[in-house]
């Protein structure tokens, strides 16, 4: 698996948990009629997960996710998504490379 | 902050007979569509993203109805996307009842987790009533049902 697909993944499996994790959206779902017993089960699949992924990542992803909540954002017309600072011209726009916001460090997903 | 779903709602966001008839390809089926309507990218990393969702509990109702949904990275804007099978879905091993109603939600990744849930809810109310629910699983037009989709969500 690719370093931006891991990425994306593990952003998104942290948005899913934090849904699972708090106590209103809990109550919520729950009370619409959906169990959720796997708590547990997304907690391995994200153990798993991080250890596929490069261990830099992992440390830009966990310090931009303590800083803001979502490490990972998208980048639009060579702006920032998370802090809206327009990126120099020598950050590469690699549609298949993340590469991480000298501005606000988040790391950035070119597509 | 609400999402609003029921005028944005077009007849390219109704598949009126799902071709496929078990969960993981009917999520396969969905994000594909999400992806043609521009409303999200990557429909393989989206289906993943929907299948984990499944893997914290199924997302199947009573009265066959499912209501899978995803807040993803992968997501431009707010979807609902319903999908319909008159044969039935086999939606995972511990689901008996088949599935012949598939509401998928799909919340962008700035979208509180409260938002989505009240997104959610809204599908799951509209699903719930029971004529409402009859009517959007015997109508046989898109733009009709697209219309009744209108009607019945809050």
């Amino acid at each position: 698996m690719t370093a931006w697909r891991a990425l994306v993944r593990r952003h998104d499996l942290d948005l899913l948990l934090v849904e699972a994790r708090s106590p209103g959206p809990r109550r919520r779902t729950q009370g619409m009629g959906f169990a959720l017993p796997g708590l547990a089960v997304l907690e391995r699949a994200r153990a798993q997960l991080d250890a596929r992924l490069e261990r830099h990542w992992l440390h830009a992803y966990e310090r931009a996710r303590r800083r803001y909540g979502r490490a990972v954002v998208a980048v639009r017309a060579r702006v920032c998504q998370g802090c809206y600072i327009t990126l120099p011209t020598s950050a590469a726009a690699n549609a298949d490379t993340p590469t991480v916001c000298e501005s606000c460090g988040r790391i950035l997903i070119w597509r | 902050m609400s999402i609003s779903i029921g005028p944005a709602l077009h007849p390219a966001q109704i598949i009126s007979e799902l071709k496929n008839r078990r969960r993981d390809s009917v999520l396969g089926e969905l994000s594909r569509r999400a992806e043609a309507v521009g409303a999200a990218r990557e429909p393989r990393l989206l289906q993943a993203a929907l299948l984990m969702r499944e893997r914290l509990g199924p997302t199947s109702l009573t009265h066959g109805v499912a209501v899978p949904n995803a807040r993803s990275f992968l997501i431009i804007e707010p979807l609902l996307l319903v999908g319909r099978s008159r044969r039935g879905i086999v939606w995972g091993t511990a689901v008996a009842e088949p599935v012949h109603l598939v509401l998928l939600v799909l919340s962008p990744p700035e979208t509180s987790a409260a938002a989505h849930v009240d997104f959610v809810s809204r599908a799951v109310a509209a699903a719930r009533a029971a004529r409402a629910r009859q009517r959007l699983l015997e109508s046989d037009r898109p733009a009709e049902l697209a219309e009744l989709l209108r009607e019945v969500l809050p």
